[in-house]
């Protein structure tokens, strides 16, 4: 058996984070197709819209940063 | 190992009987300690005659004071010269005061207050035991005297001898060879180097330390698993390699922890020492779950900016405040 010490709270998060990540990249390689950038953009609403929904604190934190990235980067 | 060190296990028989030992005095010693104490300077006492050097390394509290100045006045009053060495003066007094309240147990085979000789290193007769500080003998040693040679020398927190710079440590080094016997005595024998330890060790006589760095380096090791070790497997090479480095401190170390006592013994420590500590520590709540969480991402994001992550929020928060409901 392997050892595991994870947190469950701490594995939500990273994987809340990970979608977070793989949404930015898809940003960047959108760069110079303005069709394609405004498709990434509504998808990152999606993606944060339900995330805001849910309540704990991994969705909240990828929520808030993905409601950030979309005003800053997008 | 043959030398003139010749002791006759006839004159501590009296270490059989601790009852009997203490309707003779009147200075506050209690049987319960003192079994265990007579019974650790019993094999002291046959260990040295065997021609080892001991590391004393007892818990706090648990006597190491009492169980060698019995040690010290046998070996004396066989016509032998012992020296303490004490790290300051107050110790210093205090030595010669455990000597001096064992006198009148000890008077039928020849103690006195005679035999206690205070102050600094000096000439030494036979039958004396000298209690001198850590400092008269770094003094001496600087002074390039050669005073110092004895049957038996006893150091007291001996772990202030650690750090291979220090002048008591020098003076160790190159005065200890003139002892034919050493007994050191500290309740910490290594803080967080190994090699603190070793040097103990070697000073008392120990050669063969592989065993012990090898579990140290086990231990080590458990620090740079990776996940999905077997666990099992790791278990039984920490547990066979400490083995091993037991058997070969065994030997040159006695150690008492409070934990090792006997019932009754432990009730003299009170009751913190019969249960084991409790930290209670409270769960995270949301908020500080959030905090930590934002850490990590932080970290997360740094690595991406600097090509390199140099901390993980997890291993400086205690594991239970991150128990969620």
């Amino acid at each position: 058996m392997a050892a595991n010490y994870s947190v469950q709270a701490w594995l939500d998060a990273r994987a809340a984070f990970n979608v977070v990540d793989q949404w930015r990249a898809a940003l960047g390689e959108a760069a110079g197709d303005p069709v394609l950038i405004e498709q990434v953009r509504l998808d990152g609403q999606e993606i944060q819209s339900i995330y805001a929904r849910r309540k704990d604190p991994a969705a909240e934190l990828a929520a808030e940063e993905l409601a950030w990235r979309l005003d800053e980067d997008a | 190992m043959m030398d003139d060190f010749q002791i006759d296990a006839r004159r501590w028989r009296f270490l059989d009987n601790p009852a009997r030992y203490i309707e003779r005095e009147t200075g506050g010693l209690q049987i319960e300690p003192l079994k265990r104490q007579f019974k650790t300077a019993k094999e002291l006492l046959s260990r040295l005659a065997s021609g080892r050097g001991i590391l004393l390394a007892d818990d706090v509290g648990l006597g190491k004071t009492t169980v060698s100045a019995l040690v010290a006045w046998v070996i004396a009053l066989q016509d032998k010269r012992v020296r303490i060495y004490a790290p300051n003066e107050v110790l210093r007094r205090r030595w010669a005061e455990e000597l001096e309240r064992h006198i009148p147990m000890l008077a039928h085979i020849g103690a006195s207050s005679d035999c206690i000789k205070q102050g600094d290193v000096g000439k030494l007769n036979a039958g004396r035991i000298q209690v001198a500080t850590h400092y008269s003998l770094v003094k001496s040693h600087d002074y390039g005297e050669q005073r110092t040679a004895c049957d038996l020398m006893i150091i007291d927190e001996a772990h202030r001898a650690k750090g291979d710079g220090s002048a008591f440590n020098e003076a160790l080094h190159n005065l200890g060879g003139r002892a034919k016997r050493k007994l050191i005595l500290t309740a910490t024998p290594f803080s967080i180097r190994l090699t603190e330890l070793e040097q103990l060790l070697q000073f008392v006589g120990a050669t063969k330390l592989d065993a012990v760095r090898l579990y140290a380096a086990e231990l080590k090791r458990l620090y740079v698993l990776r996940d999905g070790h077997d666990i099992p497997a790791e278990s039984k090479r920490l547990v066979s390699a400490a083995r091993e480095a037991i058997e070969a401190l065994q030997p040159y170390v006695i150690r008492h922890c409070i934990e090792d006592l006997s019932a009754s013994e432990r009730t003299h420590f009170g009751a913190d020492g019969a249960g084991r500590w409790e930290i209670l520590t409270t769960a995270a709540t949301q908020e500080d779950l959030s905090l930590l969480l934002r850490m990590d991402r932080l970290l997360r994001l740094t690595q991406e900016r600097r090509g390199e992550r140099r901390n993980d929020p997890r291993f400086h928060v205690g594991w239970q405040h991150l128990a969620t409901k």
